[in-house]
């Protein structure tokens, strides 16, 4: 039974034993013991350590579900307002690069301009611009420095845009080289025919037009002048017409425009 | 035969501890076997025995798991003369303080829910020693403090 002097000095042999195995090892010369006594506990825990990584990760999956859970739900929170922020950024650098764009345009500086954005599509274009942000009936629209249409009503908060691809409509234009910087060389009218198809017509058979020239308004019938309105894609060659005429190519697709300039001169 | 065998079982004991992240059940095996074993000079081999293995298959320092078993030992024989060593307090409070100094001071982490979850399986295991084999025999042990 108990005895404690018994147990005391198997308590101090054994400590003692003890220490000096752990300072044998520090002082390394029972390191090679230790390796090959090692041997059947490492061989016995081989075939453990196959399942057991397999156990851990499903114990720790069940044991951070709750936790998980919640950082999916927070995730998804930030992924969305990420996505909204991204969305803004990204109708924000558009709206720059316009910006820029329209600045660069070679515009007279007393042009001033009322950005709206496109609401809807068809024959006329609505806008989210009105009599509220100063737009009036019959002032010219742009995208950059290429014109689009004519506002035709104005309402307090939005506008209508007749298009200058619209069937019927017709504008004096003229036509210069492909630079554009060059004098008019030819004048004629612009009949829309629709869904983005443009017919230059009325233009005398003395002036020549070639193909890519570019097509400019003139500043009659209420449209500003100078604004970009396409390309000449081809050219009649009819000498027993009084006029000839040209397909003319729109620079921008009129469906697709998400955001437009109005423009008003002071 | 009962010694042999119980050594097996913490050889057992330690290589599962050492292949899964699981609490320091050796540790508790081994306050089991105290609070369960009538001859404290035994539980001192046993102690040291099983530092060693802990040692050899986790690749420690040998001799330093044995150095805080032994005493171990020594505190549990000492105040189980102040506090009934089978009442679920001592045991309790025992198994989780020694757990948790192993842990920080052997492997270097506090480990509290590892302690905890120690404490209750050491004291499901004791009640269910005491009540399924003990209990029957009608030599129940108390887990009452006297």
């Amino acid at each position: 039974m108990f005895e404690k002097k018994n147990f005391l000095f198997i308590f101090v042999f054994l400590f003692i034993f003890s220490f000096f195995l752990y300072w044998g090892e520090r002082a390394g010369f029972l390191i090679g013991l230790k390796g090959f006594l090692s041997r059947p506990f490492v061989a016995l825990a081989a075939p453990f350590n196959t399942w057991a990584f397999k156990v851990d990760g499903f114990v720790s999956f069940v044991i951070s579900w709750p936790g998980r859970e919640k950082e999916m739900l927070s995730l998804r929170e930030q992924l969305a307002g990420l996505s909204v922020d991204q969305g803004e950024l990204t109708t924000c650098q558009s709206e720059n690069q316009r910006l820029k764009d329209l600045l660069s345009s070679p515009l007279p500086p007393s042009w001033k301009f009322v950005e709206a954005q496109v609401i809807n599509w068809g024959e006329n274009l609505q806008i989210s611009r009105g009599k509220a942000s100063l737009i009036e009936e019959g002032m010219t629209v742009l995208f950059n420095d290429i014109l689009v249409g004519r506002v035709i009503k104005a309402n307090r908060f939005d506008s209508l845009v007749e298009l200058i691809d619209k069937r019927g409509v017709k504008i004096p234009v003229g036509v210069k080289g492909k630079d554009s910087s060059k004098e008019v060389k030819a004048k004629g009218l612009l009949v829309g025919l629709g869904k983005n198809h443009l017919q230059l017509e009325k233009v005398l058979q003395e002036e020549k037009l070639t193909k890519g020239d570019l097509v400019f308004s003139l500043g009659q019938g209420g449209v500003l002048p100078d604004l970009l309105v396409g390309r000449i894609d081809e050219v009649s060659n009819d000498k027993t017409a009084v006029y000839q005429s040209a397909t003319v190519l729109p620079l921008v697709d009129y469906q697709r425009l998400r955001q437009v300039f109005v423009v008003y001169e002071e | 035969m009962k010694k042999i065998l119980f050594l097996i079982l913490l050889l057992l004991l330690v290589t599962f501890q050492i292949s899964f992240s699981l609490p320091n059940l050796s540790l508790g095996a081994l306050i089991l076997f105290l609070s369960l074993s009538p001859t404290e000079d035994w539980s001192l081999g046993v102690a040291f025995l099983l530092g060693l293995f802990l040692d050899l298959t986790r690749g420690d320092w040998w001799g330093l798991s044995s150095l805080f078993l032994l005493l171990l030992v020594l505190f549990f024989f000492l105040y189980q003369r102040r506090f009934f060593s089978q009442s679920l307090w001592f045991l309790g409070l025992f198994t989780f303080f020694s757990s948790l100094f192993y842990d920080y001071l052997i492997l270097g982490r506090l480990s509290l829910m590892a302690s905890f979850v120690l404490v209750l399986l050491l004291l499901s295991v004791r009640f269910g020693l005491n009540y399924f084999f003990v209990g029957r025999k009608g030599l129940k042990i108390g887990l009452k403090s006297k």
